[in-house]
């Protein structure tokens, strides 16, 4: 009897390791990153599952073995063990190192997210930030939208300012995100109404839009997915499976689930100022015959 | 004495220490509904607060399966938007507020402190009855809000969509949260003063057991982690108990509840690394909630330390509690990827986050809860469940539990945010197994309302001490108890779990 519980433990023990195990064949695994500071984050999530896979084969090694070791037996005593100091302050000191370490490790990979600086021996210390921005937009979230804006010349004089006012020549846009390989971009992220999270899984990288504030997202992708073409007008895809999200994280109503864009990332600068100019012409014809709201030419709109 | 005849329990008899003077007891000495309405006994609370916990956990249960049945498909068609949002919302709320927080402590606890103390019943019988009522006050209020047409904000009610956008019931749900508040709130305090003040003659903090260091801790931190440091506790009874052996390390354990206890106060920034705080006070936070997975694992280890080199019986309440062990550490462990800043930035709000809390919740939290209704079952009624149907309800639910749970984690890692609707055809095949999953878990959460209500009513009598516990409530009460618990007031002069020396009470056969 004890056998079977046994083995019906490590079965669904060794079907929860198989399942890793198979899980990059079956498309299973991390979304592809495009973020610069992407591959760091990947790194951690393989080290924290090699530390949490090891304690995990440990402890569910354990336990199968003492169910299969230990049942009751007619007149076999349980042994007295009262407790062993040693044991019990290697199996505090191992994981708090484990534990220390990997606290202390994160920290630059966070601070590369957030474009900070920190000190090398103590690693959250401040010492200032690195942010030298290429292209400025402004993500406006609403039930059930994001709405961006892209200024003209691509960095405003004033970035504040114009994250909280705008610029009557900005470019708008409806849940489409363009910006160019290696850009450093910078999004103020503001919300209309209720709080949204702007989420694009390809890189690593996810942000609440708080109303009354407006929230700094950074980052550079180095990776590609469109080219734009002037002469069709329409945006090709470098790849066919390169199509990236952008999701709303946080409940915000009825239709959360539609909060969905897309992200594109041209292949140059000049790519996307020749997408940029069209787009600007095209919303002035649309602003001249009073044809609101403006949604840019290319092929992937809100589903 | 009371013959318990099992088909697979190793130990058959243990003897009936306590014997039976008559046959009056708590359950059975005044039949009328105003004595059960009215009972200031903690022990009729504690089942008063089981038939309503049980009646809500159905509810939650029902909302759960209306959620994943409609994620079965890619495509909205079973629920519309609206009502998929007011029935996860509901889910959680129910699950959490009159569910998971008083499940352990308010049927167990009351049941159980006292017993487990020497004391005849709870510092403030009154207060207690007023507990109860309150939740019960309060369960009535959000089940109105519910009728009145429900709750689309999510459990969190985040303003301003809780407080502007939304057209739904928020602030009656929110006054029958206030209210049920207020119950957890004075049975902790209750619990605090009884455990401080009546424990008997010999009966000294380092001689309670865990159980009581569980619930001690809980009733004085009231946070997330009460909803599994009671799981904590039970399991460490059962697991003492079916190993025939003291707990190892018995103070390491005790002080790692009250370690999770303190550490739980000083992590609530956790909770917002996406929001935008500052990112030094997010490193903070991030070491600080690495600090709780330390006692976590000690106290697993402990308890494997504890079952080895022990004489495991395998029982229900230990089937249980192997279940715990092994969906308490996947949930414990999958929480470091969501204590560490960037991964956590990917992770959270996907479905990553909702695998791990079911896993620390459900998986870990429920699991403790069946380990205990289990164990503690013919103390409470005087009857035995049958072990079949029993260790079949635990295994199905474990398979069950983990078929809906693990594909989860996976679909969070690839990006697909919780509370949708609609999702992409590409997670489908993932979703089709947790929604398998879920109805295998149904199957395994629905046996024990047959069993255990059959067994209320028909079961085998139970003798005072069928599984051979050795703390107050099985060594010193008749099964069930009195109305007034002890004939005389017990003495202890030993530390529990004293196993050792004891065994030659087992009759072989």
């Amino acid at each position: 009897m004890h056998r079977c519980w046994g083995l019906l433990f490590a079965a669904v023990n060794l079907s929860a390791i198989g399942l890793f195990a198979i899980a990059p064949a079956m498309g299973w695994w991390l979304p592809k990153n495009i973020a610069s500071y992407g591959a760091d984050i990947d790194h951690l999530f393989y080290l924290i599952l090699v530390a949490t896979g090891f304690f995990f084969v440990i402890t569910q090694g354990t336990l199968v073995y003492c169910m299969f070791r230990f049942n009751a037996k007619e007149g076999v005593k349980a042994k007295h063990i009262h407790g062993n100091t040693k044991l019990e302050i290697i199996w505090t000191a191992i994981p708090a190192i484990i534990l220390l370490y990997i606290g202390f490790a994160q920290t630059p990979t966070w601070a590369k997210m957030k474009y900070i600086e920190i000190d090398t021996w103590f690693p959250i210390r401040y010492k200032g930030t690195n942010i030298e921005s290429d292209l400025h937009v402004t993500v406006l979230g609403r039930q059930w939208e994001w709405r961006m804006r892209y200024p003209q010349g691509h960095i405003p004089a004033d970035p504040q300012a114009w994250a909280d006012l705008g610029n009557l020549h900005d470019l708008h846009v409806v849940n489409e995100l363009h910006v160019w390989k290696n850009a450093n971009v910078k999004i103020h992220l503001k919300t209309q109404d209720v709080i949204h999270s702007f989420f694009m899984p390809n890189l690593r990288l996810k942000q609440d839009a708080l109303p009354g504030k407006v929230m700094p997202m950074v980052f550079s992708p180095i990776e590609a997915n469109v080219r734009y073409n002037p002469k069709t007008r329409i945006l090709e895809e470098l790849n066919p499976s390169s199509t990236w999200e952008i999701a709303c994280a946080e409940l915000c109503g009825g239709n959360h689930y539609r909060m969905r864009g897309k992200l594109f990332v041209h292949e140059s600068k000049q790519d996307y100022e020749l997408w940029f100019a069209d787009a600007l012409k095209n919303q002035r014809i649309h602003e001249s015959t009073r044809l609101a709201p403006v949604v840019a030419s290319s092929n992937g709109v809100n589903p | 004495m009371a013959t318990v005849s099992l088909e697979s329990k190793t130990f058959d008899k243990f003897p009936d220490v306590v014997g039976r003077h008559d046959d009056t007891n708590y359950l059975n000495h005044d039949h009328s509904i105003t004595s059960w309405l009215f009972t200031l006994d903690h022990k009729r609370i504690g089942l008063l607060y089981l038939v309503t916990i049980t009646l809500m956990f159905l509810l939650g249960g029902a909302l759960a399966g209306a959620i994943r049945l409609e994620l079965l498909t890619p495509k909205g068609d079973f629920l519309t938007a609206d009502t998929y949002n007011k029935a996860f919302t509901a889910h959680g709320i129910i699950m959490l507020f009159f569910f998971l927080i008083p499940s352990i402590p308010a049927v167990l606890g009351n049941f159980l402190v006292p017993l487990m103390i020497g004391a005849k019943d709870v510092a403030f019988p009154r207060l207690n009855l007023l507990s109860y009522y309150l939740y019960f006050a309060g369960s009535v209020i959000a089940l109105t809000a519910l009728l009145l047409g429900g709750v689309d904000t999510g459990w969190t009610f985040y303003t301003p969509f809780s407080s502007t956008y939304s057209n739904s019931y928020v602030i009656v749900m929110a006054v029958g949260l206030f209210v049920v508040g207020f119950s957890s709130i004075l049975t902790g305090l209750n619990f605090i003063i009884t455990v401080h003040r009546m424990r008997c003659p010999g009966l000294t903090w380092f001689r309670l057991p865990l159980f009581i260091w569980s619930i001690y801790a809980t009733s004085v931190v009231q946070l997330v982690y009460i909803m599994i440091l009671p799981s904590l506790g039970v399991t460490s009874e059962v697991i003492a108990t079916f190993s025939r052996k003291n707990v190892f390390g018995y103070h390491i354990i005790a002080f790692s509840s009250i370690a999770i206890a303190v550490f739980g106060f000083i992590v609530w920034a956790h909770h917002m690394f996406t929001t935008g705080i500052s990112p030094y006070a997010a490193m903070v936070f991030s070491l600080l909630t690495f600090s709780v997975a330390i006692p976590s694992g000690i106290k697993v280890f402990s308890w494997l330390a504890t079952m080895y080199g022990g004489s495991i019986s395998f029982d229900t309440p230990m089937i249980y509690a192997f279940g715990f062990l092994g969906l308490f550490t996947i949930g414990g462990l999958t929480g470091l990827f969501l204590s560490t800043l960037g991964t956590d930035i990917h992770l959270h709000d996907t479905y990553f986050i909702v695998a791990h809390f079911h896993y620390i919740m459900v998986g870990g939290a429920i699991m403790g809860y069946m380990a205990g209704i289990h164990y503690w079952w013919p103390k409470i009624t005087g009857k035995m469940y049958s072990e079949f149907w029993g260790k079949l309800s635990a295994g199905i639910t474990f398979i069950g539990f983990n078929f809906t749970f693990f594909p989860q984690f996976i679909l969070g890692y690839l990006g697909m945010p919780r509370r949708y609707y609609e999702y992409p055809d590409e997670f489908q095949v993932l979703n089709v197994f947790s929604t398998a999953g879920a109805s295998i878990l149904a199957i395994g959460y629905s046996m024990p309302l047959f069993y255990m209500t059959y067994s209320f009513f028909f079961g085998e009598k139970a003798n005072s001490n069928p599984y051979g516990g050795s703390t107050l409530e099985w060594t010193n009460t008749t099964s069930p108890p009195s109305p007034h618990n002890f004939e005389q007031t017990p003495v202890v002069t030993e530390e529990p779990y004293h196993y050792h020396g004891k065994e030659a009470a087992v009759v072989s056969h």
